[in-house]
């Protein structure tokens, strides 16, 4: 993006507000995140294969309301904070920075669930439909560390998928759900249109837990506008219209395209044709391919492969951004603040996201665990699991913020995020309890504890980093959740400016 | 090494260490460059008084402490444009001038005939500045780590200098040696000035500011 310089412009205020991002924009940069495809495509056939829960659309529009909910107090406090990582400064404001470091460890890691994820879709989707038109017989792993390679490289380059064709790319997507859910909806299985997914009886025996971690999973990305409330061009207008936007347009889509799945597969008939045995993650484009033709399943596959490539490249770069903006206020290892020269990306961030996807992408070969139900969707919904808990916390964190202040207007400041933390704590502790439901193991099975149980560690780990941070190095905590955008030198600016007039320069 | 002419332009300084000095290639980002220049151009006047720094409230404040114009046309042009707009924090006026920071040094080290624009590239659609005698740029970097190597107290314009490369990661050029560089930086830092430490903060807030966000 160009910015217009300075001999055009009329003053400083107007030259620097060109340039500055429109809510278009920053709804377009926390869609891509969401990557409305992936989650149609993905997320839900696994979603219903995996629970065997049929509530998914109507858990979709559960989980959009409490989120509209959620999203008062925090564009009311995206007003107030500016900050890069948005949740753990809101709670670090809030409830203080030793919950603010449990926090931001917390969504490092389930930012990084989601991540490393993305490459077994991309790896599963780039074998299906790579692999005939090249006459080979790759796995899936060697797409996926394609994949993650190909991230690694723009990633330290900077490089993000250019605005207009990811804008493009959206746009083509939003269109084929569109299409195919008004074909789904027009092809009914077995001649009548079921409104079974839709009733509130098909979230029952404790499916709704499960079903609101699936919805969440597929809502994240959703709270990134608020990243970028430096950047808009009108921070009180810009962000809170993105979000809301974010959220309104993945409501309809998800609980739309999720309700038309069930009812072209067949209410009876979703759960096994989306598992292992039946279409898997091939569902969608099976469907499609019948209704609509092979042609448009072609197209619907490469939009989901550029889809998983956007959602992979786009979580790379703010877990990157994330490790430089808490390595920069000393939270992290303070190398991981540093930039490279030529692109000015985060240098040890980016870097050590790659390493961590290959090593996943490794793991997973070597174990012989599978892509699309294993590394996509377990991972991704553990990290639903993790940005759920973060919500929670930060909806708790913005009541505080507001109850120490003048809150001004009590719904946004107060209420809304009283009654969010509230529901979204309850969403919280039953899916916990339905872990086993969601992963889609056996009640007994160690996964139902292990992966929880990493993100409950890295918060503890956060949790000692910030109490050793109180006891050593005081500057430092005093300024954990200011952002990496402010100066983070430990010398105090307003002691030393004491001296200023003072002194020479020599 | 007894070195006795004027020290060149910080901003001239900056620019060539930021680019190769055969090619004339970039090894810094635009945008960084940008900050890092007009960090150079707020500090040349700092370092000769033109400006103070000035806490307004918590604000940091450029303010006019001696309006007679430099002998630099660049600076006399920043000094005018602060004198016009007064009351605009550090953190503004570093992301202002970057703006045309670069196009402005540029226009500058051709005049002087320090480098000379080549068109590069399959269609000849981008703009190096190349030097014409890489040596002229080579020197910066040698008297700078020269400095480095000698572990000796820089004068107040290479102090910024170093600090500038510091935070837009050319302090790699400069020194190889990683824990002698962090060990000599940290030195320097420690002893400047102190408008120049909050100026040098700005820089890396605004650095930062560039590495996380996504319209530069």
């Amino acid at each position: 993006m160009t910015r217009s310089s300075p001999a055009r412009a009329k003053n400083m205020t107007f030259a620097l507000a060109a340039g500055k991002l429109g809510t278009l924009r920053i709804l377009q940069i926390a869609a891509s995140a969401a990557a409305f495809l992936v989650v149609v495509g993905g997320i839900i056939p696994s979603g219903y294969a995996n629970t065997g829960v049929l509530g998914i659309p109507i858990a979709f529009v559960l989980v959009g309301m409490v989120l509209l909910v959620f999203c008062v107090g925090y564009n009311a406090m995206s007003r107030q904070i500016t900050n890069a990582g948005a949740l753990y400064a809101f709670i670090s404001a809030g409830l203080g920075p030793k919950a603010g470091v449990a926090a931001a460890y917390v969504a490092w890691l389930a930012y990084n669930f989601f991540q490393v994820s993305a490459y077994g879709l991309a790896g599963a989707v780039a074998q299906s439909l790579l692999n005939p038109l090249l006459g080979v017989n790759w796995a899936w792993w060697a797409y996926a560390a394609g994949c993650c390679g190909l991230v690694a490289v723009l990633g330290l380059l900077k490089i993000e998928m250019n605005a207009s064709v990811l804008g493009v790319l959206m746009l083509a997507e939003v269109t084929l759900i569109i299409v195919f859910a008004v074909a789904g909806l027009t092809h009914p299985a077995g001649g009548v249109i079921s409104l079974t997914t839709l009733s509130p009886h098909a979230l029952h025996g404790g499916g709704i837990w499960p079903a609101l971690i699936i919805a969440i999973t597929g809502y994240t990305g959703f709270e990134g506008a608020a990243y970028y409330a430096e950047e808009a061009r009108d921070r009180e207008r810009t962000v809170p219209a993105a979000t809301y936007l974010c959220v309104v347009v993945s409501m309809a889509v998800y609980a739309v395209s999720a309700w038309a799945l069930s009812v072209a597969a067949g209410p009876d008939q979703i759960v096994r044709r989306s598992g292992a045995d039946g279409d898997g993650s091939e569902l969608v484009f099976n469907l499609a391919g019948t209704i609509l033709g092979p042609a448009f399943a072609s197209v619907g596959h490469v939009l989901l492969l550029t889809s998983v490539f956007a959602a992979a490249l786009s979580f790379h770069n703010s877990v990157a951004r994330y490790a430089f903006a808490l390595g920069r206020e000393g939270v992290v290892p303070r190398w991981f603040g540093t930039v490279t020269a030529r692109s000015c990306a985060p240098l040890w961030g980016s870097l050590t996201q790659s390493m961590i996807g290959a090593v996943v992408i490794a793991g997973f070969a070597i174990g012989g665990g599978d892509p699309v139900n294993d590394l996509f969707y377990k991972l991704g919904t553990t990290g639903g699991f993790g940005v759920l808990a973060l919500l929670a916390l930060t909806s708790a964190a913005i009541a505080a913020y507001f109850l120490k202040r003048d809150a001004g207007n009590w719904w946004r400041g107060v209420i809304a995020p009283a009654v969010s933390a509230v529901l979204l704590t309850i969403a919280g502790a039953g899916a916990l309890w339905y872990f086993p439901m969601l992963l889609g193991v056996e009640p007994n099975s160690p996964w139902r504890w292990i992966l929880p149980g990493l993100l409950l560690f890295v918060g503890l780990v956060g949790l000692v980093r910030a109490v050793v941070l109180s006891k050593t190095n005081t500057d430092v905590y005093a300024r954990i959740g200011r952002g990496s955008a402010t100066s983070s030198t430990p010398s105090p600016i307003g002691a030393l400016l004491a001296r200023v007039d003072s002194e020479d320069f020599r | 090494m007894s070195d006795t002419r004027p020290l060149p332009h910080v901003e001239d300084s900056f620019y060539l260490l930021a680019h190769w000095e055969d090619t004339g290639r970039p090894r810094l980002s635009r945008p960084a460059l940008g900050v890092g220049l007009a960090g150079a151009m707020l500090g040349e006047l700092l370092v000769h008084k033109h400006i103070r720094i000035e806490d307004h409230a918590g604000v940091l404040v450029p303010a006019v402490r001696d309006p007679r114009p430099p002998a630099c046309p660049l600076a006399h042009e920043v000094l005018d444009q602060l004198q016009h707009a007064t009351g605009q924090s550090i953190r503004d006026w570093l992301d202002f001038l970057a703006l045309d920071a670069c196009s402005r040094v540029e226009k500058r080290l051709v005049r002087a005939d320090v480098v000379r624009e080549v068109e590069t590239g399959l269609l000849r659609r981008h703009r190096v500045y190349q030097p014409f005698d890489p040596n002229e740029s080579y020197l910066v970097t040698i008297r700078v780590s020269g400095l480095a190597n000698r572990w000796e107290q820089p004068a107040p314009s290479d102090a910024l200098l170093l600090g500038l490369a510091a935070e837009t990661a050319l302090h790699r050029v400069l020194i190889q040696d990683v824990r002698h560089r962090d060990a000599y930086l940290g030195w320097v830092r420690a002893n400047l000035p102190p408008a120049m430490t909050c100026l040098i903060d700005e820089v890396r807030a605004l650095i930062g500011a560039v590495a996380l966000n996504r319209a530069r």
